[in-house]
């Protein structure tokens, strides 16, 4: 085997140059800045991505299937609203909980029903669902907020371990994010997905059931979504209709930030980490830099081009070489 | 030849909205002979593949017998499992997954642990490439199939009904655009399939490959069956000629 060469295909380069910028941030940052490299702010940097990598996790599957859900935070606004609603009709913080998880797998899979069942496009049903989920969202709680919860929960929200930099919920992102990269890189299940991604009639010739495949991969956005709204919950101790506003951008931006191709069948996990704590970590160095919201939009809308331009910029480049090599 | 039929497909149809894609179409295949199913454009080759192969269901009140048993809820992980294998030419295999992910794509080797046994693969698909014959040292079973020449790409679609020991493989064109070494290694390729005892449906435009490789023709004329006979001592001429008269005439 080792005398055969192994493709390398340029979207590996991509993985690795994203975690490369992550280092170089990282150093930038701790060098323009005296409290970036404090163990407060990799907290806060840890707790401000978690609902995002979260949500990756699972999108980062719904992106390599070909597929998107932009209605993620509502769906994480949803949960919310039911665990608080739930918890404040006087059910116990358990059963709450579960509600939430069950509001978001039920929203995933109406989502999956629409698109797979009915044959319309994510983009669209999503963008409608995306306000459906928002409008359940606000008529459930309207302009109340619940705030009241359980300390031991909105503690693991909020606190690190002891006077380390580890937040509380950071083992369950980590857990997640071991479990979704077995998942994708080692189990058939993720494999069919990049097969899907690259080529769906390939994939149903191969007897993969196409329309199921995607019904589970909604679903569990749906779930994760809910499992990011309860994290998002605790954290601020609020359970509110507008909660997670506008989060699908920074989800999205990030995991195609990550090398995950907008095409479809193409991504990694490392890739995704990366990716979301490198948006994380120049947000952190941009605040702490006392630069405006405004410009931190700015900011974030540049890397979502860089993040589709990027990639695709490097394989011209590498035709354009190989090329140019051909005819020398 | 065994007499009794590998499949059986009694009476199908299918429309697409208001057109009659196919209008009942009755067919038997035998085990370890090729059938060449040739038609004009629009004929409906492909559907009836596609039926055959379970990406396309027929229309009600079809039935589809496979070694004696009438199937239900015909699909195509259920026409996989049971031993129908589809080639398309630049359709089913996925370009950018690399030679060996294609191989196994829905079919995965996996641990008691349900992960993907990845070195077992990879190890079976350099020894079936061997078996197929790629020389090539520089295609490895990490290769994208894009790197391929179609010839290899069909070796590779065609190897991966080897080694799942299908009973029937269905080839839709898959010499299109193909340089005439590589078809002639493709021929070899569906030579090498009934040799082995499958059989083998073969579509093509090219009147001489559906010759030459054939022991029965299925011709096919705006979704009906106008021809079904054995391939005989009818030459390539005569052949053609029949199907000049279908076009013409809508029968032989």
């Amino acid at each position: 085997m080792a005398i055969f060469p192994k493709a390398v295909p340029v979207r590996k380069s991509w993985d690795t140059a994203i975690i490369v910028l992550l280092f170089v941030v990282f150093v930038l940052a701790s060098v323009t800045t005296d409290n970036f490299l404090t163990s407060l702010n990799i907290s806060y940097i840890f707790s401000n991505t978690s609902e995002i990598m979260i949500i990756a996790f699972a999108m980062l599957f719904m992106i390599i299937l070909g597929e998107i859900d932009l209605s993620v935070a509502s769906m994480l606004a949803l949960s919310s609203c039911m665990l608080g609603w739930s918890y404040a009709q006087g059910a116990p913080i358990w059963l709450a909980m579960i509600v939430c998880l069950a509001v978001g797998s039920l929203c995933g899979f109406i989502n999956g029903f629409l698109v797979t069942k009915l044959g319309l496009g994510s983009l669209a049903v999503t963008i409608g669902t995306l306000a459906l989920y928002r409008g359940i969202a606000n008529g459930i709680i309207g302009e109340n907020t619940v705030s009241e919860f359980p300390e031991f929960w909105t503690s693991f929200g909020f606190d690190t371990f002891g006077t380390t930099f580890m937040p509380k919920t950071l083992p369950m992102i980590i857990v997640f994010g071991i479990f979704f990269a077995f998942l994708l890189h080692r189990t058939p299940f993720g494999r069919r997905t990049l097969a899907i991604g690259q080529s769906v009639e390939a994939a149903k010739f191969a007897g993969i059931n196409v329309v199921r495949h995607k019904m589970i991969v909604f679903t569990f956005t749906g779930f994760m979504s809910g499992v990011a709204g309860m994290v998002y919950t605790f954290r601020f101790s609020t359970s509110q209709a507008d909660n997670g506003v506008g989060l699908e951008l920074l989800v999205i931006s990030a995991i195609l930030l990550g090398g995950v191709s907008i095409f479809g069948g193409i991504g990694t996990i490392w890739g995704v980490v990366a990716g979301v704590l490198l948006a994380g970590s120049v947000e952190s160095w941009l605040t702490l830099q006392e630069i405006n919201a405004q410009w931190r939009t700015i900011v974030t809308g540049i890397l979502l081009l860089i993040s589709v331009a990027g990639p695709v910029l490097v394989s011209k480049s590498k035709q354009r070489r190989e090329r140019k090599a051909l005819k020398s | 030849m065994d007499k009794s039929p590998l499949i059986e497909l009694i009476g199908v149809e299918k429309t697409f909205g208001r057109v009659q894609a196919l209008s009942n179409i009755n067919l038997k295949l035998y085990e370890g002979e090729i059938v060449s199913l040739v038609g004009d454009n629009g004929a409906g080759k492909t559907t009836l593949t596609k039926i055959i192969s379970g990406t396309e269901s027929a229309d009600d009140g079809a039935k589809i017998i496979l070694r004696g048993q009438e199937q239900k809820n015909w699909n195509a992980a259920k026409a996989r499992k049971l031993g129908i294998e589809t080639v398309h030419q630049n359709r089913a295999l996925s370009e950018q997954q690399s030679i060996y992910a294609n191989v196994f794509m829905g079919r995965e080797l996996v641990n008691r642990f349900g992960f993907v046994k990845r070195k077992e693969q990879i190890k079976e698909t350099e020894a079936l490439m061997r078996k197929i014959g790629y020389t090539s040292k520089v295609w490895t079973p990490h290769s994208p199939v894009l790197k391929l020449s179609g010839g290899e790409r069909q070796g590779v679609a065609i190897s991966r009904a080897i080694l799942f020991d299908s009973s029937l493989v269905m080839l839709d064109e898959p010499t299109t655009a193909m340089a005439l070494s590589e078809q002639a290694e493709v021929m070899e390729f569906i030579l090498n399939l009934k040799a082995q005892g499958r059989s083998v449906i073969f579509i093509s435009h090219n009147p001489w490959d559906a010759h030459a490789v054939a022991d029965r023709f299925v011709i096919l004329d705006r979704g009906r069956l106008v021809f079904d006979g054995p391939k005989g001592n009818t030459t390539a001429d005569e052949f053609i000629s029949m199907l000049r008269d279908v076009a013409k005439k809508g029968s032989v």
